[in-house]
């Protein structure tokens, strides 16, 4: 191998050749990083530090994370505190509210007066009543016919009568009949007749035998032989004084029978063959035919025509049955001799007596003309005639009149008229009234009169408890006031939420409104940290209890729990001031944490670009430059407002 | 524990936002507090802060003489990272000074930035020619 002898200058040209290929590649690598410290072995110490100012930027890093949890720890304890406030002043407006409307208000109760065991009785109906007590009784129906037998044997000559075969008379009360036939030729008498006249009956046993009959019939109606003997007398009587009865003729001998008996002129009748015997009144025969006399109530009027003609009455029955057959409602009858009329009931009122031309009818029955038979009332009826009950309420009087006078009263329907006139006269919600059994009521219709009873009447009538003495008003129970009891219960609802607001305030699971303390690290090693301590915001804490029901309805409480709002208030200002302040310390370590960071990072990057003569120049430029920075222009004017400015 | 001053007379100092001037008496005084104070000889006046770290030093004695030191910090980092960007051979200094920032020891700071000013000062020096030996 042959030996390259390197000449100096070729070895000076390789020198700088290699430290030229050197450069390059280090120039190439810086290029490529932008570093000019890449490794340790580049500048040891300028490397290492770098590195550890980046290990620190990164531990400030995590430091500033925790930080900032704290600061917003302090935020939401910020957030809830201004919430509570709101909620403590609202519950102020509501107490202040409470304050301003008034306290329990006692009504006051009218004056009132009841009667208890009063006993008065129902009315009673309107009695007419006539006053002369002698209208006898109805005489029952009679007719007398003489027979004339002849002979004395006291037969019944019917051939000597000339009464045929076949004659028959019906003897009639209204309601029944019965037929008798003249069998004289002794062949049987018709379906349903009764026989008699048969040879050799007497007229006694013929009497005995028709009334027999008359008696099976149920006809009420007896013959009767008057007087035994010679010419006979026989007598057709009606049973009851009620009846007319009506003798009929009929057969072959019709138009001559009853002649030959002497009935044919008895009683009243159109003919010989028809005749009727009526009861008869002796006193109403006194009275002129013709007169009538009419009671007239509300629901009407009764009216009976005295006389004997069709539809006159002239017995007590024709009499009672014309009155009740009437449209006046009242009752028709004889108590004894005496005619009474009675109302329906005593609600129908009065009745009044009229006629319509003479006055035998009034006088014979003992009426007065316009006569007014009034209901009545036993007890107020007891009530001496112008005794009076007065009622006096507040002062002003009403007086009710017993009697028998206009404006008097005298039966339970008048008393109840006149105490709703009395009611209405005082007017209002005055009550003036009696119940079923005259109990009396009287109630003031407003709040200032007393009520008053008197009078010279018993008062005890109208209840047993009833007596002189004023009553007053009264005053009622307390009434709580509604706005009050709104503001109280608006109370409680507000301390509520303030408790649960204080509980919600966390974060992170710290709550500086419940106790919780926070420590805030601010260095690595935690030699420099903060604490600040937690404090008690529910409603407990604050010192506020929750009121009990109606407690604002006294001014005392509202006062106490006002008070209590207020220390509350001063309470949760002081610690929001001291939250404030802690705040703010956090938040500038806070900031100056983060620049720091910033610092350390810049540092790291730039300590591995170090150059002392670079370093001077640029430090010499950054002089010049600052004189004119706003950097300097800017700590120019803060160090004017600093105390420098006294110093200087 | 209190700090003693020692006053020559008409010496003065700075407590919290007030000045205080001595008689003509040497004068002893004790404070205690949480007050800054600061003497006169560690005073940098406005018109003396003509170099980049030495408008560090005021801004480091502003926050600490400040009721709010934060409206300075901006002033400060800005200052901080011209001289970074400058000379990072200081930047061991301002770590040093970051950390006793940041723990409140303003006082001990206002010292590291004294030997910053030193350092500053060599090297200006030596960009000016200026070597001194």
């Amino acid at each position: 191998m042959t030996d390259i002898i390197l000449s100096s200058g070729v070895r000076g040209n390789l020198l700088s050749l290699q430290n030229t290929a050197n450069l390059l590649e280090r120039t190439q690598e810086r290029l490529a990083t932008g570093l000019k410290v890449n490794s340790a072995l580049d500048d040891p110490t300028a490397f290492f530090t770098s590195a550890s100012l980046n290990n620190r930027a990164a531990d400030l890093s995590r430091l500033l994370d925790s930080i900032s949890l704290g600061v917003q720890t302090l935020e939401a304890a910020d957030v809830g505190i201004k919430a509570i406030t709101d909620l403590l002043e609202t519950a102020q407006a509501s107490a202040r509210q409470a304050l301003q409307a008034p306290g329990p208000l006692s009504p006051a109760v009218a004056a009132s007066i009841t009667g208890t065991g009063a006993a008065i009785a129902a009315d009673a109906a309107a009695v007419a009543t006539g006053s002369i007590t002698n209208v006898a009784a109805d005489t029952a129906a009679v007719g007398t016919g003489t027979v004339v037998t002849g002979g004395d044997a006291l037969e019944l000559d019917v051939t000597n009568l000339n009464i045929a075969d076949g004659t028959t008379i019906t003897i009639s009360d209204g309601t029944t009949s019965r037929t008798f036939e003249f069998d004289t030729a002794g062949d049987g008498v018709g379906a349903g007749n009764f026989g008699i006249g048969a040879t050799n009956q007497t007229l006694a046993q013929a009497i005995t035998a028709i009334n027999g009959e008359l008696s099976t019939a149920t006809v009420n109606a007896t013959f009767t032989d008057v007087d035994g003997g010679g010419d006979s007398q026989i007598q057709l009587q009606a049973s009851n004084a009620t009846d007319s009865i009506q003798i009929t003729a009929g057969g072959a001998g019709s138009a001559t029978v009853l002649a030959a008996l002497g009935l044919d002129a008895i009683g009243s009748g159109p003919d010989a063959t028809d005749r009727t015997i009526a009861p008869t009144n002796a006193t109403l025969d006194g009275i002129t035919a013709g007169e009538t006399l009419t009671f007239t109530t509300a629901a009407g009027s009764s009216t009976v025509t005295f006389g004997t003609g069709a539809g006159q009455s002239n017995t007590r029955a024709e009499l009672l049955a014309a009155l009740n057959g009437g449209a006046s409602g009242a009752t028709f009858a004889f108590n004894g001799n005496t005619l009474e009329a009675t109302g329906a009931n005593a609600a129908a009122g009065d009745i009044t007596v009229a006629v319509t031309s003479g006055a035998s009818a009034l006088s014979t029955l003992g009426f007065t003309s316009g006569a007014v038979s009034t209901t009545t009332n036993a007890t107020l009826g007891a009530i001496t005639q112008g005794q009076t009950l007065t009622i006096d309420i507040g002062g002003t009087t009403e007086t009710v009149t017993f009697g028998s006078g206009a404006n008097e009263v005298n039966t339970l329907a008048e008393f109840n008229t006149r105490l709703a006139a009395i009611q209405t006269s005082f007017g209002g919600s005055t009550v003036v009234s009696a119940d079923a059994d005259g109990n009396l009521t009287v109630t003031a219709n407003n709040t200032i009169g007393s009520v008053t009873l008197g009078g010279t009447a018993p008062l005890t009538t109208f209840g047993t408890n009833l007596n002189t003495t004023a009553v007053a008003p009264t005053t009622g129970t307390p009434v709580n006031n509604v706005i009050r009891e709104r503001a109280e219960a608006d109370y409680n609802t507000l301390l509520t939420q303030v408790t649960e607001l204080a509980r919600d305030a966390r974060f992170n699971g710290n709550n500086l409104l419940q106790n919780d303390n926070l420590t805030i690290f601010f260095n690595e090693n935690s030699t420099s940290s903060l604490t600040i301590s937690g404090v008690d915001f529910d409603a407990n804490g604050l010192g506020l209890t929750s009121q009990a029901a109606g407690s604002f309805q006294t001014n005392a409480n509202i006062d106490t729990a006002l008070e209590g709002l207020e220390a509350a208030i001063i309470q949760i200002r002081t610690q929001a001031g001291t939250f404030g302040s802690n705040l703010s310390v956090v938040e500038t370590r806070q900031q100056f944490t983060s620049s720091l960071i910033q610092t350390l990072e810049t540092g790291g990057a730039d300590l591995v670009l170090a150059d002392i003569n670079e370093e001077g120049a640029n430090l010499l430029a950054l002089q010049t430059r600052q004189q004119l920075s706003s950097t300097a222009l800017s700590l120019a004017s803060q160090a004017d407002q600093n105390v420098l400015r006294l110093f200087g | 524990m209190a700090l003693k001053v020692e006053l020559k007379p008409g010496e003065r100092f700075i407590l919290g936002d007030s000045v205080i001037t001595n008689d003509d008496q040497r004068t002893k005084l004790f404070i205690e507090g949480t007050v800054p104070i600061l003497r006169s000889k560690d005073i940098m006046r406005m018109e003396d802060a003509d170099t980049p770290c030495k408008k560090i030093y005021l801004a480091v004695q502003m926050m600490y003489l400040a009721k709010d030191p934060k409206l300075h910090h901006s002033t400060y980092f800005k200052l901080i990272s011209d001289v970074q960007n400058a000379a990072p051979s200081l930047f061991p200094h301002i770590d040093n000074l970051n950390n006793e920032i940041l723990t409140g020891a303003y006082y001990k700071g206002l010292k590291i930035v004294k030997a910053m000013i030193s350092d500053e000062e060599e090297l200006l020096n030596n960009a000016l020619g200026r070597t001194g030996i």
